[in-house]
């Protein structure tokens, strides 16, 4: 079927030549695999204590990614640039993109207040549902090249591998491949979910997949990637009234409950690293929202000038 | 293909399969460890299955690979009761579990520094690969190599951790 695999010389080279081709669930050459193991005793040996040895390495490494971080990928030098060069970076995008913008009056902007959802439908058939206090552009002359300039959205994308659906946000882009996903800036960081089919993160640099039921988090300035795992019927549950995390710092969680509910709600540093696990419930306004979610968390509530302070139990 | 045609294939591959155990070292348990296949196919049928045969192959590939680790892991716990029994090494089998903890957590601080060496594409395709579980194939098209340049990549990936592994025993 495909070309004979060149075997080393190396008994545990070849078993672990052996390891990779018939690890690939693809793999359908069974007789060649027999022939190779019958040939010696040793064969089969090598070939079980790899198997296993790299079966149990492989398990200790994915069970140690701490949640939600399952695995940090590494991000090329100029990407960890601090986000005053990205800022930099994008004000001249910015100014080139102000020409171009003129000269197509139809480019539009589509902004939500504080608490308030909104929904694009394009006429691809995909659908943008924008959270509260959001803000995205769309050039005039393409639907399918979205800018989030702040805020939530989730992207319900019709697929065309001809024109291919992309979100810009801080200065990276995010391509789809038949997709439903969210898309998060924060303060210094920006999150993406994938519900459905897959996105690329920044397709002709960093180039990693995140495929449904992951989420990726770019840290402004940081060295690394998180992918991390997330419940699939989680994403965008904003739209249906509930949050869920499985292991976000409350920082994060304060910032979506101040989005969707249009109410300030800030976390004294003592608590912001929280790991928050569970599905919040937005019903009811925030005068039982931020409360629950100090009963939820153990963290205490308080309601000052209009704004909430969630602060570490005493 | 549901698991009656399964098991129709299972049947007219028997001697095939046989083969493939002893093969595997499975000598005069052969036999045996057919008919456990056997059984775990009619007590866990799986959905319908595009290639049966291929599935059966690896159904028995699995077998000698648990065979193996269970034989191994008792080997080891002889191992183990004898030292602690002979005084060797006192206390090594009991060692406090934070410590082991310590000492696990360093080592796999080793492995991830090691794999990281290899380079940003052999650590991603190795993680696509084993713990999202992406075929070669597709990895081929994902990161845009030849399916021969995945190979090679994963085979340095799993060289280094066969390499770690075998320092840290």
């Amino acid at each position: 079927m495909t070309d004979p695999p060149d075997i080393p010389e190396d008994v545990d080279a070849q078993a672990i030549a052996w390891v990779i081709r018939v690890g690939d669930p693809d793999f359908d050459e069974w007789k060649a695999f027999e022939a190779w193991l019958a040939e010696s005793p040793a064969h089969a040996t090598a070939y079980h204590a790899v198997a296993t040895g790299e079966a149990e390495m492989v398990e200790a490494l994915a069970a140690d990614a701490p949640r939600p971080s399952v695995a940090p990928v590494p991000r090329p030098a100029w990407r960890r640039a601090s986000w005053a060069g990205g800022a930099l970076a994008a004000s001249l995008v910015l100014m080139i993109g102000v020409a171009s913008w003129q000269s197509s009056p139809e480019s539009r902007v589509f902004e939500t207040g504080p608490g308030r959802h909104s929904a694009i439908a394009l006429a691809d058939g995909s659908r943008i549902t924008l959270n509260g206090n959001t803000r995205l552009t769309m050039r005039g002359d393409d639907e399918r090249a979205i800018q989030l300039d702040r805020g939530e959205a989730l992207f319900s994308v019709h697929h065309d591998a001809a024109r291919p659906f992309s979100v810009t946000v801080a200065g990276a882009t995010i391509t789809d491949v038949g997709t439903i996903f969210n898309v998060v800036r924060e303060t210094r960081a920006t999150r993406v979910s994938v519900a459905e089919g897959a996105v690329i993160w920044n397709p002709t640099s960093e180039a990693v997949h995140v495929g449904p039921g992951q989420y990726l988090r770019a840290q402004d300035g940081s060295a690394t990637l998180e992918l991390a795992r997330v419940e699939i019927g989680g994403v965008g549950g904003w739209t249906r009234g509930r949050l869920s995390y499985d292991g976000a710092p409350l920082e994060t969680v304060a910032a979506d409950v101040s989005r969707a509910l249009g109410v300030a709600v800030t976390v004294a540093p003592g608590a912001a690293r929280r790991p928050v696990r569970g599905v919040l419930r937005l019903d009811g306004g925030a005068d039982s929202v931020v409360p629950r979610l100090g009963t939820l968390l153990g963290v205490r509530v308080k309601h000052e000038g209009g704004a909430w302070r969630l602060s570490p139990p005493p | 293909m549901g698991a009656s045609g399964l098991e129709a294939v299972f049947l007219a591959n028997r001697d095939a399969l046989l083969r493939f155990l002893r093969a595997h070292g499975a000598g005069d348990a052969a036999e045996d460890l057919l008919n456990e296949l056997w059984l775990r196919l009619r007590e866990a049928p799986p959905g319908p299955v595009a290639k049966p045969l291929a599935y059966l192959y690896r159904a028995a590939n699995n077998l000698m690979l648990d065979r193996y680790r269970s034989e191994s892991r008792a080997a080891a716990r002889e191992r183990h009761w004898a030292e602690a029994t002979g005084a060797t090494h006192p206390g090594q089998s009991d060692a406090p579990s934070g410590e082991r903890e310590i000492i696990a957590r360093q080592q796999l601080a080793q492995t991830q520094a090691a794999l990281a060496a290899l380079g940003l594409r052999v650590e991603r395709v190795f993680w696509r690969h084993r713990i999202d579980g992406v075929p070669q194939r597709q990895l081929a098209e994902e990161f845009g190599v030849s399916l021969s340049t995945i190979e090679s990549d994963l085979r340095k990936a799993v060289g280094v951790l066969i390499e770690v592994r075998k320092k840290l025993d």
